[in-house]
């Protein structure tokens, strides 16, 4: 029963237009609750959440960002500490989905260069005002070499496969570090260590 | 002296209790322990000292039982201004303490009563000490130059720690700020932690109760001599000094165990223990009427034996062959229908104790420990004393321990000590926190216990056997009643004992001892369990073993094991973490703001505009927040904006106000007149948490403060009747202007024609025209003057008009001497002749504004007795306002011993260039 609580802590950023429902496919994840009242981000908040993949914990902080245009080059500063960044649209807003190119160059001008990157297409659920066809998302992902799942936060659909995913290919990469299970001299370091601040 | 646990509303921590006496007085002095275990004077600091005197209290918690052998004692100590409760080691240390504080209070009280009061003087000294380094903040370890422990101070064991190794901070940022939050917390003493609901500390503080996360560990005996006082004895903590509850591995551990009922099931397993006093015979007699008499094989196997071997080399050396002998004998032995595994093997002398698990139950079993204690020669040999094995049985944990107890009819108290002795001297060590026996979920108790028959000659315990009443014999024994008035074994049961004694037998025979001695037979030989879940089937005397003095015992019990069910484990365990995270995300630091947006309108030059944002920390913890940097920006915020305070630190439920102070002055006017937008975003960053975005807006109305001459001169009315797009164009492109000028430009801009011309008329008699600023309220009349009504007559003192004619000069977008030619005037500035020459490239305008006012000046000197002007004065003056250095170049570049120097040499060659022009009549 003595395991570690965690082995490895993974940083992911969630980025795309205002509305598309980035802070709710977080709260769905973390919280998994679903909130239809329209509170824009405005800043940057997080919430962290632990998973267990391939037998190890891994606490996974998600960082949501604002979508408004206006505070673009602002965000940007925040892609650089992201292990993952997931970039959502809104299937049934075409400019959302117009928009994912100018976001992947955001990504490949400030992200760190081996930053794993995921597309997802919110609001399935509203198949009726849908937009922009599955296959279009499907290929503009290909295009671009990057995993795509359409999502819904609010009938809960693919939101933790997701995550997850894109936390296993993150994981797929990182270096297995020869992991002493010395968890008393862990805690001891814990107490020590300084606190950290911010993301990036 | 003694180490114990001093238990806070939720974190326990070990401390270090001296009792220190200077003379008559005696002192209670509470150390915290850096690091564990204690080695030197550095790792101890003082944290009070409690004269022992009238208001000193000291009780154990009556509450708690004692029935634990081996728990902890919890002690409360107050004085008048303490109350704090420690938990101490139970054993004989621990009382020595104890009764030597008694000792003291007595003293205390006999010497007062006698009209001879303490003084106490030399504790306040130490008092003194603490106070000081608690408000200065450092953990400064005070008062061990004159109280350095002499015989700790051996050079090898001084050594300082290294500092331990730094986390990868990726790794566990967040969990850092759980941990430093709580250990924060703890410093911050007897307040309690701040941030945390009531529920909330409740809650973990009971959980933190719970001991299997939290004991003292071995003690070690050392004697200190202390100065000029005197220590009686220190012991040891090896527990880790402070357990701060955020660390989440505890917690989930802690979590888990109190969930265990919805994950475990429980199911009987069969459990043997034995134990025979062997008398150091060799094993030459078939085991199998004593391990294998049951129908039905057991589970597991606890075999012990004593005096497996009696020689010299096994006390001294602890080595037998014996061992590997008998350990064949017993794996022989046991019972044919199953397959055993050996689990553990562990002997101290002639005491031996063997687990056994089936083959297909071993890999259940886990976190096997064997641990030995010697109670013999000394207290401290192992020819009496304690062996034992601990291990976790699925979820359920195991205590064995084989035991042979001092001897002799007479001695049982002797035997109640040992017992005592083995229960705070039995530490398994290498699961976190040392465990004691008494933590264990099932615990049983054999050996030789050597207690007797009291008050019975050995003919009529003969004869109450004879007539089959054991029950009357048991009544004289030993055991029964040390336990009945809880001397010993205190919470273990025993079974009813159905079989003969099974001590003194003449070897080889049923026969009691025949030999001089004649002694009465005894019941030596026990098996005694504690737990809640055991049953026990059987417990018999195995007569048909003869070649000891002793008859082997075995009993059979079934224990109700917690068996883990997998899959509902892992649901707890999920669900547990999540419970976590949760937690953690409440934990983050939380603040809510009055107004993400702010609109500063008609923001005029120098006209101060203030709003506010009220910033509460809406969460659990305290928060700092502060206004961080944009990326590649090198201040938070734009010029003209100004955050107050731009950093602070809120308690939960706490507001601040923060004051946006909008200011344009010369140094952000001209951008803004060039068309910057008044707009900016602000990052307020939460440490440890989130950022904010707060928009700053507005609009500026251009003045011609900050504009540039070149636009100026083209505006014939007042600059806020210029169409805004018209004077964007106008600043942006000031060379470029003949299709969008209606008029011809004038020769100088209105404005400095009109200051100038003022002071000309009435001022050039004023003494110290320039020297002595005007009222503050005055200037700003006067520059709304200025772009507001040409015409009308300026107000106000002569020396704000002389201020404002400073002021718009020095506001000027570029300056009089356009920056291209700063050098070069820098350069040529102690030849009249060069200077003209740069004179006559600058553009028109600038010329003639440098004209006109270098011509003012001169006209000023010629009333120098009333206007008290010197030419250097003015020179100096005009110089800084005429020559400002390229933005980026205001810093020089030169060695910081020198800069002074050259700063000096500038401002000289400003004043001399400008110096030429007022001393001599100048025209092209
Ligand atoms: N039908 C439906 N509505 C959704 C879904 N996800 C989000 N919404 C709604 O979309 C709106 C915007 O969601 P948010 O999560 O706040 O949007 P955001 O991407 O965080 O926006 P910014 O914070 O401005 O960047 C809200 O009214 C949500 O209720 C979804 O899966 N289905
Ligand atoms: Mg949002």
């Amino acid at each position: 029963m003595a395991k570690k609580t965690y082995d490895l802590l993974f940083k992911l950023l969630l980025i795309g237009d205002s509305g598309v429902g980035k802070t709710c496919i977080l709260f769905r994840f973390s919280d998994d609750a679903f909130n239809t009242t329209f509170i824009s981000t405005i800043g940057i908040d997080f919430k962290i959440k632990t998973v267990e993949l391939q037998g190890k914990k891994i606490k996974l902080q998600i960082w949501d960002t604002a979508g408004q245009e206006r505070f673009h080059t602002i965000t940007t500063s925040y892609y650089r500490g992201a292990m993952g960044i997931m970039l959502v649209y809104d299937i049934t807003q075409p400019k959302t989905f117009d928009n994912i190119t100018k976001w992947l160059r955001n990504i490949d001008e400030h992200a760190n260069e081996d930053v794993e990157r995921m597309l997802l297409g919110n609001k399935c659920d509203m198949e009726d005002k849908r937009m922009i066809p599955k296959e279009r998302g499907e290929s503009i992902a290909r295009e671009h070499g990057i995993k795509f799942l359409e999502t819904s936060a609010k009938s809960n659909v693919n939101v933790e496969k997701a995550f997850m995913t894109l936390a296993e290919d993150i994981l797929r990469k990182t270096p297995q570090k020869d992991s002493n299970p010395d968890s008393s001299s862990v805690s001891v370091h814990k107490e020590t260590s300084s606190r950290k601040s911010g993301c990036c | 002296c003694v180490e114990g646990i001093l238990v806070q509303d939720w974190v326990r921590s070990s401390r270090l209790l001296a009792l220190i006496d200077c003379e008559e007085d005696k002192a209670l002095f509470i150390y915290t322990c850096n690091k564990t275990p204690v080695i030197c004077a550095d790792d101890i600091t003082l944290e009070a000292a409690l004269p022992i005197k009238g208001d000193f209290i000291c009780n154990i918690e009556s509450e708690s039982s004692m029935a634990l052998p081996g728990a902890d004692v919890p002690v409360r100590i107050t004085t008048n201004e303490t109350d704090v409760l420690f938990e101490l080691p139970f054993g004989s240390k621990t009382s020595h303490f104890f009764s030597q504080i008694k000792q003291a209070i007595g003293n205390f009280l006999q010497q007062t009563s006698q009209g001879r009061p303490l003084s106490f003087q030399w504790v306040e000294r130490y008092r003194l000490c603490i106070e000081e380094s608690q408000q200065s903040g450092t953990n400064d370890l005070f008062g061990f130059d004159k109280f350095q422990p002499a015989s700790t101070a051996q050079p090898h064991t001084v050594e300082k720690t290294p500092p331990p190794a730094q986390q990868d901070p990726d790794d566990l940022a967040f969990e850092d700020n759980f941990a430093d939050l709580r250990v924060s917390q703890i410093d911050s003493g007897s307040e309690g932690p701040p941030g945390l609901s009531p529920g909330m500390r409740e809650s973990q503080g009971s959980s933190y109760g719970s001991r299997e996360s939290f004991t003292t560990s071995s003690t070690e005996e050392n004697l200190v001599d202390v100065g000029s006082g005197s220590v009686t004895g220190v012991m040891k903590t090896m527990g880790s000094a402070v357990r701060p509850v955020g660390v989440r591995d505890g917690i989930v551990k802690l979590h888990m165990s109190k969930r265990e009922s919805e994950f475990t099931v429980l199911k009987p397993f069969r459990i043997f223990i034995g134990t025979w006093n062997v008398n150091g015979k060799s094993c030459a007699e078939d085991l199998g009427p004593w391990l294998a008499c049951d129908a039905e094989p057991p589970d597991i196997y606890a075999v012990g034996f004593q005096e497996l071997d009696l020689s010299k080399e096994a006390f001294l050396f602890n080595d037998s062959p014996r061992e590997e002998e008998w350990l064949r004998g017993v794996y022989k032995a046991l019972h044919p229908r199953a397959n055993y595994k050996k689990i553990k093997l562990i002997r101290l002398v002639g005491m031996m104790l063997i687990v056994f698990a089936k083959h297909e139950l071993a890999s259940y079993i886990t976190d096997v420990a064997a641990e030995t204690v010697g109670t013999g020669i000394m207290g401290k040999m192992g020819n009496k004393g304690g062996v034992g094995v601990r291990l976790v049985f699925h979820n359920t944990t195991f205590v064995f321990i084989n035991s042979h107890l001092a001897a002799h009819v007479e001695e049982y108290e002797r035997r109640n000590q040992d017992y005592n002795d083995i229960c705070s001297r039995m530490l398994f060590k290498d699961f976190g926190s040392p465990l004691h026996i008494s933590q264990h979920d099932a615990i049983f108790w054999l050996g030789d216990l050597n207690y007797r028959i009291s008050e019975l000659s050995a003919d009529e315990v003969k004869g109450f056997i004879r007539k089959d009443m054991l029950r009357d014999v048991y009544e004289y024994d030993q055991l029964n009643r040390q336990m009945r008035i809880q001397k010993a074994f205190i919470g273990f049961t025993e079974g009813e004992i159905n079989f003969l004694p099974t001590y003194k037998y003449d070897s080889g025979t049923d026969s009691w001892d025949s030999s001089e001695k004649n002694r009465a037979p005894a019941w030596c030989d026990r098996i005694l369990y504690r737990g809640e879940s055991i049953r026990q089937l059987k417990y018999r005397g195995h007569m048909a073993l003869k070649i000891s003095d002793h008859k082997p015992v075995s009993s059979i019990f079934d224990v109700q094991v917690k068996t883990i069910d997998e899959k509902r484990y892992k649901k707890v365990y999920e669900d547990v973490i999540r419970q976590l995270d949760r937690l953690e995300n409440e934990f983050l630091p939380q603040v809510s703001l009055s107004k993400l947006e702010f609109v500063f309108s008609n923001v005029m030059y120098k006209e101060e505009q203030q709003q506010s944002l009220s910033v509460t920390n809406s969460g659990q913890v305290p928060v700092q927040f502060e206004f961080i940097n944009k990326l590649d920006e090198n201040k938070y915020c734009k010029p003209w904006l100004e955050a107050e305070p731009s950093m602070c630190f809120i308690m939960p439920g706490d507001k601040v106000e923060v004051k946006f102070i909008v200011l344009v002055d010369k140094m952000s006017a001209s951008s803004l007149n060039a068309g910057e937008k008044l707009e900016d975003i602000l990052i307020l960053h939460l440490d440890g948490g989130k950022d904010f975005f707060i928009s700053i807006s507005g609009n500026y109305i251009p003045s011609s403060f900050g504009a540039s001459i070149e636009a100026l001169v083209r505006m014939h009315g007042p600059i806020r009747e210029i169409p805004i797009e018209l004077l964007f164009q106008m600043e942006s492109d000031p060379s470029n202007s003949q299709q969008v000028e209606p008029f011809q430009a004038f020769d100088i801009p209105k404005e400095v024609w009109m200051l100038v011309d003022h002071l000309f008329r009435n001022g050039t008699k004023v003494a110290h025209l320039f020297d002595q600023g005007g009222l503050h309220k005055n200037f700003f009349v006067d520059h709304a003057c200025i772009h507001l009504n040409l015409h009308r007559f300026i107000a106000g003192s002569i020396h704000s008009v002389a201020e404002a004619l400073l002021e718009f000069i020095a506001a000027l977008r570029e300056p009089v001497i356009p920056y291209v030619y700063y050098q070069k005037c820098l350069d040529c500035s102690n030849n009249f002749v060069l200077c003209k020459q740069v004179l006559s490239q600058i553009p028109r305008s600038h010329r003639n504004v440098f004209k006109y006012l270098t011509a003012f000046a001169r006209e000023l000197l010629l009333y120098k007795e009333e206007s008290k002007l010197h030419e250097k004065t003015l020179a100096t003056l005009l110089g800084e306002l005429f020559l400002r250095p390229p933005p980026g170049k205001e810093v020089l570049q030169v060695p910081p011993n020198r800069r002074q120097a050259a700063i000096q040499q500038i401002a000289r060659k400003k004043a001399s260039f400008v110096y030429n022009f007022i001393v001599n009549e100048y025209d092209e």
